[in-house]
This record gives C-alpha cells, sequence and structure tokens, in this order.
C-alpha cells in the first residue's frame, strides 16, 4: 500500500480534480449532445429521440444565421482591431517613453470593468438622441451622424468599438511583455547596419512575437465565442436580431422559447466552432513541445 | 446551463425540501407590490403564512420555479401563465388540481381564461389579473394642438402622420424590441383581418394566412411604422419610450396598460390627459395576458391546504377588486363592478364582459413557432425589405419550426 501511494502519488492527489473534469465537464458535453437529438421542450425528455432534425431546424432557421455570420464578422473585425491597435500601443509604450506606468493604466483600465458596465457605458455614448452625436450637435457640427448602434448594417462595429476597449488593454500587455523579452542585441545589431526602427519591426520583431500572436489569437478567439453579456448590455440583439451573436441564440431559445433541443444543438455547434480554432492551436504547441 | 442545474438541484433536493409553503413571484415595483400586499394581507387573515420568494422580472423567476421544480423541491405555488406554459407544467405531472374551491369559477371567469386555467376540466390555477396589451394611448395636448381626434384605424393613424409631423411631434412612440413591437403587428393584423386573421395567423401559424393577400397588406402598413418613429426607437426601452408620451414630445404609442402606472406617477389622468382606445376601435378584439398563481404537485397535506386558500383568496372579490385597482389592471371576475376604475379600466372590463378577449399568442402557440415570427418581424422592421420580401421570409422561418 505504501509503496503503491509512493509510485503513483501524483495520480492519486489528480483523481478526484479529474473525476470532477470528467462529469462535470465531459459529461455534460455529452448530455447536452444528447439532449440536442431529442425534441425537448422545457424539461430534457430523452423519449423524443428526433436524430438530426434539430440540427437541420437550427440552420433553416434565419436568426440562427445572422448570428452565426456575426460572430465570424465581429470576431474578424474586433482580432483585426484589437491586434493591430494594441500592438501598435505597446510599441509606442515601449520606447522608453516617460511616465508610462501611467499610460500603461490607462490603457489597462477598462479590463477591470465587467462586459455590463461596458455595454451600457457605450450603449449610452452612442445613443444618437443622448450621447456623442447630439454632443457633437451641440457643438455646432449639425450634420455629423452616429448611428451606428439603431442601423442594422453598421451595429456589429458597436460591439467591436466596445469589445476593443475593453480587450485593448489585455492584448496591449501581453505584446509589451513579448517586446521586452527581445534581445537587446538585436537592436544594437541592426542599428550598426543602419536600418530603421520600422523595418526592425516589420522584418524582425513582429516575427519574433509569432507565439505572442498565437497567445493573443486564441484568447480573444475564446472571448468571441463566449460574448454574452456585452450584446444583452448593448444591444439586446436589435436592431430586430441584427446584432445577434450565438450565445445570445442559445439561452434565448433555451430560457424564452423553451427549445432545449434547439439550444442544445445551437450548443454544439458553438462547441465545434471553438474546437475548430482550439485543436490547430493544440497541434503546434505540441508539436514544438516535441 | 440549464440541464446542469437541474441535475445539481436533485442531488441537493433532499437538503433543501420544506414544508414552509413558498411563493415565488415577480411583483416587485412601487404598484405590484403595494397590489401584492393586498393579496398577502388577506392570505394571511385566513390563518397562513406566506413566505415571500420574489424574483425580479418575470423569465428569472420563471426559470427559479422552473429549476426548483427540476430539483424536487418546488415552491408551494408560483406565478405563472395560463395557457400552453401551464399546460407543459400539468404534462409533466407538476401541478395540482384546485377544484375543491373552483367549483363556481366557470361562472365568474371569461370563458377564456377558464379553458386556459384548467387542465383535463381542473383547474390548476388562480387567476389574479388581466392586462390588455393592444392599447392606443394618445397625448390629449398633443392631439388637440394639431387638431385631431383619437384615430380608430391603421389608416386614419397613418393619415394624421404628417400634420403630427408638421406640428414637430414624433407621431408615434415606439420601444425597438421585440417584444413591443409585436403589439403594433397584432393590431394591424386585427386592422387588416380581425379577429379571425389573428388566430389564423399567431394561434394556428397557417401557412395559406401567413402569405395571403390580407398578410401582405399588413405588411404594407407595418412597414409605414418605420417613418411614423425617431432615429432613437431601436432598442429602446418601453418606460423611456412612455416618457415621450407623456412628455408631449409623442402623440401616439401602443404599448399594454401597464403603461398607466408611468402617466400616473407623472400626474397625467388616464381617458384624460392621454386618451386611450383599444385599437383599432371595433377590432372585437383586445389582446390580454393574465397574472395566475399556478399549484405545484406537493403532497404534504398542509401545503396542500395552503395551496386550496390561496386559490381561494386569489378568488375573493374584495381582493380581486383592490389588486387590479392598485395594480392598473382588471379583475378576470365579471362580476366586479367599475366603481372606482379609470375609463381606461372601465373600457377593458366592458370588453372582457361582451367576449372579446384574446389571449396572448406566446400563452397558445408553440413558443418557437411564434418566436420566429417575431424574429422575422422585428428584422422586417429594421431593414429596407419590401412587403411582398417580408411576408415570404416570415412564412419561410414559421415553415422551418415545424
Amino acid at each position: 500500500m505504501r509503496r503503491f501511494l509512493q509510485r503513483h502519488v501524483s495520480q492519486v492527489a489528480l483523481s478526484p480534480s479529474l473525476a470532477l473534469i470528467a462529469i462535470f465537464l465531459y459529461g455534460f458535453i455529452a448530455y447536452t449532445a444528447a439532449v440536442s437529438t431529442t425534441n425537448s421542450k422545457a424539461f430534457p425528455r430523452f423519449d423524443s429521440f428526433v436524430g438530426l432534425e434539430q440540427y437541420w431546424r437550427l440552420f433553416h432557421t434565419p436568426r440562427w444565421h445572422v448570428a452565426f455570420t456575426n460572430m465570424f464578422l465581429f470576431g474578424g473585425l474586433f482580432l483585426l482591431v484589437t491586434i493591430s491597435l494594441g500592438l501598435l500601443i505597446a510599441i509606442l509604450i515601449d520606447q522608453r517613453i516617460r511616465a508610462e506606468s501611467f499610460f500603461r493604466s490607462i490603457v489597462m483600465y477598462p479590463m477591470a470593468m465587467s462586459f455590463v458596465v461596458t455595454g451600457i457605458i457605450w450603449q449610452w455614448l452612442l445613443n444618437p438622441t443622448l450621447g456623442i452625436e447630439v454632443m457633437v450637435h451641440q457643438l455646432g457640427f449639425t450634420s455629423f451622424r452616429l448611428d451606428w448602434l439603431t442601423n442594422p448594417d453598421t451595429v456589429i462595429w458597436a460591439l467591436v468599438v466596445a469589445a476593443f476597449w475593453q480587450g485593448c488593454g489585455l492584448v496591449m500587455a501581453l505584446f509589451l511583455a513579448g517586446l521586452r523579452g527581445i534581445d537587446e542585441d538585436i537592436w544594437k545589431a541592426a542599428a550598426v547596419d543602419g536600418i530603421p526602427a520600422w523595418r526592425v519591426y516589420v522584418y524582425i520583431v513582429i516575427p519574433m512575437l509569432a507565439p505572442v500572436f498565437l497567445t493573443v489569437v486564441v484568447l480573444l478567439s475564446l472571448s468571441i465565442v463566449r460574448a454574452f453579456d456585452l450584446v444583452v448590455a448593448l444591444t439586446n440583439g436589435g436592431p430586430g436580431v441584427s446584432s445577434d451573436l450565438p450565445s445570445v441564440f442559445m439561452f434565448d431559445m433555451a430560457f424564452r422559447r423553451t427549445n432545449l433541443g434547439l439550444s442544445a444543438a445551437s450548443a454544439v455547434v458553438m462547441l465545434g466552432t471553438v474546437l475548430a480554432i482550439l485543436i490547430p492551436y493544440l497541434y503546434v504547441e505540441t508539436r514544438e513541445r516535441a | 446551463m440549464f440541464t446542469k442545474l437541474g441535475v445539481l438541484g436533485t442531488a441537493m433536493a433532499f437538503a433543501l425540501t420544506t414544508t414552509t409553503p413558498v411563493f415565488i413571484h415577480w411583483w416587485t415595483t412601487g404598484g405590484e407590490a403595494a397590489a401584492l400586499k393586498i393579496l398577502v394581507e388577506a392570505y394571511e387573515k385566513t390563518g397562513n403564512t406566506w413566505k415571500d420568494n420574489p424574483v425580479a422580472g418575470g423569465e428569472a423567476a420563471r426559470m427559479v420555479a422552473r429549476t426548483r421544480i427540476l430539483g424536487g423541491d418546488p415552491p408551494t405555488s408560483m406565478q405563472w401563465q395560463v395557457g400552453a406554459p401551464l399546460m407543459a407544467l400539468a404534462e409533466e405531472g407538476q401541478l395540482n388540481d384546485i377544484d375543491a374551491v373552483a367549483q363556481d369559477w366557470d361562472k365568474l371567469l371569461p370563458k377564456v381564461i377558464a379553458d386556459n386555467a384548467k387542465y383535463k376540466g381542473k383547474y390548476v390555477t388562480a387567476p389574479m389579473d388581466i392586462h390588455g396589451h393592444n392599447w392606443l394611448w394618445g397625448n390629449q395636448a398633443v392631439l388637440d394642438d394639431v387638431g385631431i381626434p383619437m384615430p380608430k384605424t391603421w389608416d386614419e393613424l397613418i393619415a394624421s402622420a404628417d400634420k403630427i409631423r408638421a406640428k414637430g411631434y414624433i407621431p408615434l412612440a415606439l420601444g425597438g424590441q421585440s417584444w413591443q413591437e409585436i403589439f403594433v403587428f397584432e393590431s394591424i393584423l386585427i386592422d387588416v383581418g380581425g379577429r379571425d386573421f389573428l388566430t389564423k395567423v399567431t394561434y394556428d401559424l397557417d401557412d395559406a394566412a401567413l402569405r395571403s393577400p390580407e398578410m401582405l397588406k399588413a405588411f404594407e402598413t407595418f412597414a409605414k411604422v418605420r417613418d411614423l418613429v425617431d432615429p432613437g426607437s431601436p432598442s429602446r426601452d418601453w418606460n423611456i419610450t412612455g416618457g415621450l408620451l407623456i412628455n408631449g414630445k409623442a402623440a401616439y404609442m401602443i404599448m399594454g396598460d401597464w403603461l398607466k402606472g408611468e402617466f400616473v406617477a407623472a400626474g397625467k389622468a388616464p381617458g384624460k390627459d392621454i386618451a386611450c382606445e383599444v385599437f383599432p376601435a371595433g377590432g372585437k378584439t383586445l389582446v390580454f395576458g393574465t397574472d395566475a398563481f399556478a399549484m405545484t404537485a406537493v403532497k404534504d397535506p398542509a401545503t396542500r391546504e395552503a395551496q386550496l386558500a390561496l386559490a381561494k383568496t386569489i378568488m375573493d372579490p374584495v381582493v380581486q377588486k383592490e389588486f387590479s385597482l392598485r395594480k392598473g389592471s382588471i379583475p378576470p371576475r365579471l362580476d366586479i363592478d367599475k366603481t372606482g376604475f379609470d375609463p381606461c379600466a372601465q373600457i377593458a372590463m366592458g370588453e372582457a364582459a361582451a367576449g372579446h378577449l384574446f389571449l396572448v399568442p406566446d400563452n397558445v402557440t408553440d413558443a418557437t413557432g411564434i418566436g420566429a415570427l417575431v424574429d422575422q418581424m422585428t428584422t422586417f422592421l429594421h431593414s429596407k425589405m419590401t412587403p411582398q420580401e417580408g411576408v415570404t421570409a416570415m412564412a419561410d422561418a414559421v415553415a422551418a419550426t415545424r
């Protein structure tokens, strides 16, 4: 017994948490997948097997198409804006500026806010009858229009702006850490060769930051798939259903429309999307380690 | 998440089970709380104690109730809608009947409420109030300034819009969220094809009706609503929107009668400062919702007694009247006299007595089907789709849920 414990102490110590994960994570994932093959309404029922019918229904629901497309649209724009501006800010802060921690704090501050608060702040700012638009009008520029929130074609930008405002700090911090990790000698060598700074960044430093990019992309991607509170607080899916996201759709189907089957199907599709992002990442990670 | 909570709940149920009667409801704001007090005081006079479990927001409250039921620790009674949501619970065997105290309810209640409060011929819930949805409210001062009467039909309403705009007012105050927009859409359906058409579209989700010429006409009218509202309309909350009407910025608003609470608080009298009309006038249809208390399938005899006492108290004529006076609703009992009620409530009581009540489709139709209709309705309003495209998109989306 004692010898067994000595030899397997790590396994024994890990097994409770493994068991919990197996039940509460994978168990419920399997449960949700099972529910998605039934015609469950308000309560899960397993006596109403319908195969893949809920998935057929899901992809014939116009609102799901809006939500699913929005996830990629919002995700793409959010990644692009946040990474490019986050990197730019990190580079600017990295120039050994005075009061660096002051600027760093300003950029990091929105991170302390919950998405609900962020959503409400931007809802007020972007509201055409009481926000920025009114303020600019009062300054005398009456032709100014900022109707992102009330225009179904541009509402996604409102989400991107709010999400960027919140997520920029984290991205900046990660890039800044990456930049600080770059060997001083590279800069010295480049200076000796007389290469301009922007070329050093584009051809040498940024390629060296590749692992940081990967981390940032994965972190942000997960927050895109999870995004729920931001939409609920900022637009509640409106105008119409134009700013719907899969997570909002899933919640609506489960709790407002009491259609657990359809809701579970959308959850499984969301999980599939996350895996599609995660598996290549894990593949690259494990290959690098090996 | 819901399913996880359910299983978790089952595991914890034994620890949580109590025998004290517990009541879940979502009446937490000013007028609602005052009304609830009437009920609680009357109930406690029967020698029972009311263990309050308020949850803000109807959806959240129903979620709590459902989770507790799943977890094997049902509340004694909970606020629940009549009709399909109630039947869903009853079919799961989650409700007790209260027929012991409901012998004469068939005579006292409007047929539509009685029918939807019963499962297999037995009452499983006690109705507390009636709220009408398709009300047109008009700011009398604005109407006088423009020099127009309250419109009777949608054509009249749209025709008056130019005059209202010329005087610098917003014709229609609308909060652009789907649950508010559906009141507008439903009143247009009544306007176009009457009660029968509303039934075919919202209850039966009938494909032929959804693609009919009447539907196209309804969408043509609905498309004009886009021009009746102000640019701030999308996603605006109903009470802020109500402020536009109450402060004389907008001429009309279509909203349920709970709006009365807002303008009474602002010192405006219903029927005088703010004119009211079941809209369209002469449509013989008042779309309504009912707050009712459903009785869960508890076995404990004491709790069972508490349920019967509650049902009896809810249907007490004095409680029904005093409750609705504070809540701004009307009593489900048809034999309550009208004195003390405001002119708008009196109109509603007349409609109820005349058999014009029409239970809100949410409580009748499959939630996924009617939900698809609502999604397409709101998508259309916030897009540049033509009426014909709107008709096709809605009919197709509803068909996909079958």
